[in-house]
């Protein structure tokens, strides 16, 4: 937003944002299109467009002039599919929640808009047309996916349980990056007896380029939602940094591995699902899932609010699990170091994580522990350490990612909070989340 | 031809690399392939950005479904996740910002307060964002020419495309290590008045973006647009006009060019053409409008008073500096004149710190022989700064003489392919040992045991020319006389 005094000085000459403008400053003049200003850069800076396309920026003092020469151009518009039923198609229904997906960049302005429909994401990959039949299209809330929380999972799960029940082959929800597979992980739980294809999809590139990748993700999603034979909540993202097919990964075994490329998401412990193509091509790469059926999904969104993840670092103090005791917190995921561990022989006897967790467990707080190796199992019985803390109660996650564990015990909380049934469920696979083996070849993806 | 009767306006366009140690927005050198296979390659595609109507017809969805493969050639040591669209931009390269804001300075433009970096759309997919990152940095200059002043419309900064190597119907494959390195197009407005002074702006701008010393030089680091229309007719660009010499060729071309259509009654269409070795043009596509550009958000704008204030106190040597430089390290006051009028005088600054030659050799050949060339028709501009470190480094060694380089040079122009090594070896004309000199001396001597010692020198310098140096063909004949 521009600053009090051009603010002023624009609304005294009637000037509004987007007007065509001759702007007199000493010497110089400039004539084009006043523009909004950008959030960066400095608000004292006047921003016209010239005809040429330039934006510049020029300073403004008491010797800037402006004039409205005329009306500009309309800002601001969002261009939207209109799609045509196509009966013979699957029926697919699409949710929009947020996320560089769904936002566009208004070529006059610069300014990013989060899209108001599904429709204007869908303007970015026509084809989806004519591979599926668009049912219904959602917004049910429109947020960057670090800003969601459990309330919009319960949402989310309310209305993919109503669009499969209602007839539908399967359910596209366009979404963030950033959290993507946190809320993959939260529908595998909260949507029980799931029989069809759920497809998260998001976007590393922005749409308003010609190499936005969500296009292909969005296509992909539309063949992997219509004509799969998988039941489950999966994600569907570039496999490669080329444009060619799209990995299927389970939304419980993945995760987001890289800040800005293509292909950020990578499976761990387990290899994906599927490769799927452009053309519509699925080629199954050896992991079972649960198959297709027409069977009533149900929602079960019981949630426990109260839970948190704590990293274990070099020097860390572990009072702060004093703190979540003291807020009345029932649930904490420990991120361990290898196999599990936290500082417990320390040369310093307050060094050591014993103490608290051992207190934290004696409040009736359910811990968890994990490893932020991110692949491998954690194992309570290897070292003495590790012992040490799995006596006192804390539950040893197997192979489940972190991300997962924090969703997971949130829900199981959510349902008991009784000890053992708490460690039963936790180490039960509700969604393929965890798995009695691994195979040789799930291991850290190298660049091909 | 009266070029004012007809209504001649020529605008031109250049871009020049810069010599940065790094590309516009990430870390890596601004080198080229460095080896013969990629280290990489990727297969994209383009989504047609869609139009500011917010329409989509079906058509566009038919031509969505027929997207081309965009092939990437990939190497590792010039091409980062920057380059590839996968991590977004770094900080702009400051080294590039101030060699632009000092060229728009030395072009006399107005510098713009806080400079937008924009993206412009491109869609042949030379760039694998999609976008061409760009920004104004001056508007409003002019330079004084021999035919008066010319005014200056714009100069900005932008990242260098990639560059194409194959195109089929169905895929066009681009190589990254151009892409990032930073350029700047200067484009100007009214003043030039006649074909010949297009390019003597043309050279002039050259010139002034070279002083900084911070231009690149070689082979396709300058490329010319030149912009033509006429009377009745309408505005052609031809595009990449390979050298200054062809400039005004190409205008020749294209007024007679628009006035036979004019003649005919036909419509001159605004066309991109593209630009035989001839100078004869042909229609390329439809002169595109206006492009289109949006912030690249990316990127914070650039407030440049405290960076023009430091420009302004760094500005490059002016000419008459120069010229008592160079009179310094012991070239005459006319030579050191005519080699600042030169186009060559960055090359000469960068070769004589970098190689074992006489200063006044290295300023001859630049001042007077690539001139005397130029005036045999062949073009100078061809030759690259490797060219002359090769030649001087044969001088340097003494395989070539200072005799022969007309002749070497004058090969190389006839036949670009040779290199300079090549062209020595054509000729023929390598050193020759003093034992050979001396075998030679001693049958001239015997088949002219009469001639006086200046004949036999004559005689001597007849059979070698080029090959040994006079003086020691001085040296031996007098050896050999008074043995």
């Amino acid at each position: 937003m521009y600053s009090k005094e051009i603010r002023e000085l624009l609304e005294k000459k009637g000037v509004e944002v987007g007007n065509k403008v001759k702007v007199t400053k000493n010497e110089e003049t400039y004539e084009g299109i006043l523009m909004p200003r950008i959030e960066m850069g400095d608000p004292n800076s006047l921003i016209i467009k010239l005809e040429n396309g330039y934006n510049i920026g020029l300073e403004f003092d008491d010797m800037v002039k402006i004039k409205k020469l005329g009306e500009g151009p309309k800002l601001g518009i969002v261009p939207e599919l209109r799609v045509k039923r196509e009966k013979k198609l699957p029926d697919v229904s699409m949710i929009a929640t947020g996320g560089t997906i769904g936002t566009h960049v208004d070529y006059k302005t610069g300014g990013v808009y989060m899209c108001r429909s599904p429709e204007q994401i869908l303007s970015t990959a026509p084809e989806i047309g004519t591979i599926i039949d668009l049912k219904n299209t959602f917004r049910p809330f429109t947020l960057a996916s670090e800003d969601l929380t459990y309330n919009e999972w319960k949402k989310m799960a309310r209305l993919i349980a109503n669009e499969l029940n209602s007839g539908c082959h399967g359910v596209i929800v366009t979404h963030g990056t950033d959290i993507l597979h946190y809320s993959a992980a939260a529908m595998s739980f909260m949507l029980r007896n799931l029989t069809k294809p759920v497809a998260f999809v998001g976007a590393q590139r922005s749409p308003d380029r010609g190499s936005f990748d969500g296009s292909m993700n969005l296509i992909c999603a539309s063949h992997f939602t219509g004509y799969s034979d998988v039941g489950e909540v999966c994600l569907v993202m570039h496999g490669s940094s080329n444009d060619d097919h799209c990995l299927v990964h389970r939304g419980t075994r993945v995760r987001k591995f890289h800040t800005s490329r293509r292909d950020a998401f990578q499976s761990v412990n387990e290899k994906p699902l599927m490769k799927v193509w452009k053309n519509g091509k699925m080629e199954k790469v050896g992991v079972k899932y649960e198959k297709f059926d027409d069977r009533k999904v149900e929602v079960d969104d019981k949630w426990e609010p109260k839970v948190a993840l704590i990293k274990a670092a070099p020097n860390s103090d572990p009072s702060i699990i004093n703190w979540y005791i003291d807020k009345k917190y029932k649930g904490l995921v420990l991120e361990g170091f290898g196999l599990g561990h936290v500082p417990t022989s320390t040369l310093k006897k307050e060094d050591s994580w014993l103490p608290m967790i051992k207190k934290a467990i004696e409040e009736g707080i359910s811990v968890v522990m994990t490893s932020q190796t991110i692949f491998g199992r954690v194992h309570p019985y290897v070292y003495r350490n590790l012992r040490m803390v799995s006596e006192l109660g804390t539950i040893y996650a197997e192979d489940m990612l972190t991300e997962v564990t924090l969703v997971k015990l949130s829900w199981v909380l959510g349902h008991t909070k009784e000890k053992e049934k708490v460690k039963e469920m936790m180490l039960t696979s509700y969604a393929h989340e965890i798995t009695p083996r691994t195979p040789l070849d799930s291991t850290v993806k190298t660049i091909e | 031809m009266n070029y004012k009767e007809i209504g001649l306006r020529v605008g031109l366009e250049i871009h020049h690399s810069l010599d940065t140690d790094e590309k516009l927005f990430c870390s890596c050198p601004t080198l080229l392939k460095t080896k013969e296979t990629p280290d990489f390659v990727l297969e994209r595609r383009q989504i047609p950005v869609v139009g500011e109507t917010g329409e989509i017809d079906v058509a566009a969805i038919e031509e969505m479904k027929k997207r081309r493969k965009i092939i990437y050639e990939v190497y590792e040591d010039c091409d980062c996740l920057v380059d590839t669209d996968e991590e977004p931009p770094h900080e702009i390269n400051q080294e590039a910002l101030e060699i632009a804001l000092t060229i728009a300075e030395l072009l006399n433009c107005k510098v713009v307060d806080e400079i937008q970096i924009m993206r412009k759309t491109i869609v042949d997919g030379s760039l694998p964002s999609g976008f061409q990152r760009t920004m104004l940095i001056g508007t409003d200059g002019w330079i004084e020419t021999d035919k008066g002043k010319v005014e200056i419309e714009a100069i900005s900064l932008e990242e260098d495309s990639g560059r194409l190597i194959n195109r089929t119907k169905n895929s066009a494959t681009f190589r990254l290590d151009r892409l990032g390195i930073p350029e700047v197009e200067v484009g100007t407005g009214r003043g030039i008045i006649s074909p010949e002074h297009a390019k003597e702006v043309a050279k002039k701008i050259g010139n002034i973006i070279r002083s900084t010393g911070k231009a690149k030089i070689r082979q396709g680091s300058v490329r010319q647009d030149v912009n033509v229309s006429i009377k009745d007719g309408d505005r052609v660009e031809a595009k990449l006009v390979p050298s200054l010499s062809l400039i005004p060729v190409v205008i020749e071309k294209e007024i007679k060019r628009q006035q036979k259509l004019i003649g005919e009654g036909k419509k001159v269409s605004r066309d991109v053409r593209r630009v035989s070795p001839d100078g004869s043009t042909e229609f390329l596509r439809p002169l595109p409008g206006a492009s289109r550009m949006y912030p690249e958000t990316d990127v914070i704008p650039i407030r440049t008073k405290e960076l023009l204030d430091n420009v302004r106190e760094n500005l490059p040597e002016t000419f008459s500096e120069k010229i008592k430089k160079y009179q310094k390290i012991g070239l005459s006051k006319n030579l050191a004149k005519q080699l600042v009028n030169s186009d060559y005088v960055e090359w000469f600054d960068k070769l004589v710190n970098e190689i074992d030659v006489n200063p006044t050799l290295i300023a001859n050949i630049f001042a007077n022989t690539l001139s005397y060339l130029e005036s045999e028709g062949l073009d100078a501009s061809e030759l690259t700064s490797e060219d002359f470190r090769e030649l001087f480094d044969l001088i340097s060694s003494g395989e070539v003489m200072k005799e022969s380089i007309d002749d070497v040079l004058r090969l190389k122009l006839k036949d670009n392919k040779l290199s300079i090594k090549e062209c020595v070896d054509k000729l023929g004309i390598e050193t020759i040992s003093e034992d050979e000199l001396r075998k030679i001396v001693r049958e001239v001597i015997s088949a002219n045991p009469n001639a006086p010692k200046g004949k036999i020198i004559g005689f001597v310098m007849a059979k070698v020319r080029g090959k040994a140096d006079p003086k020691d063909v001085i040296r031996i004949v007098n050896e050999e006389l008074d043995s």
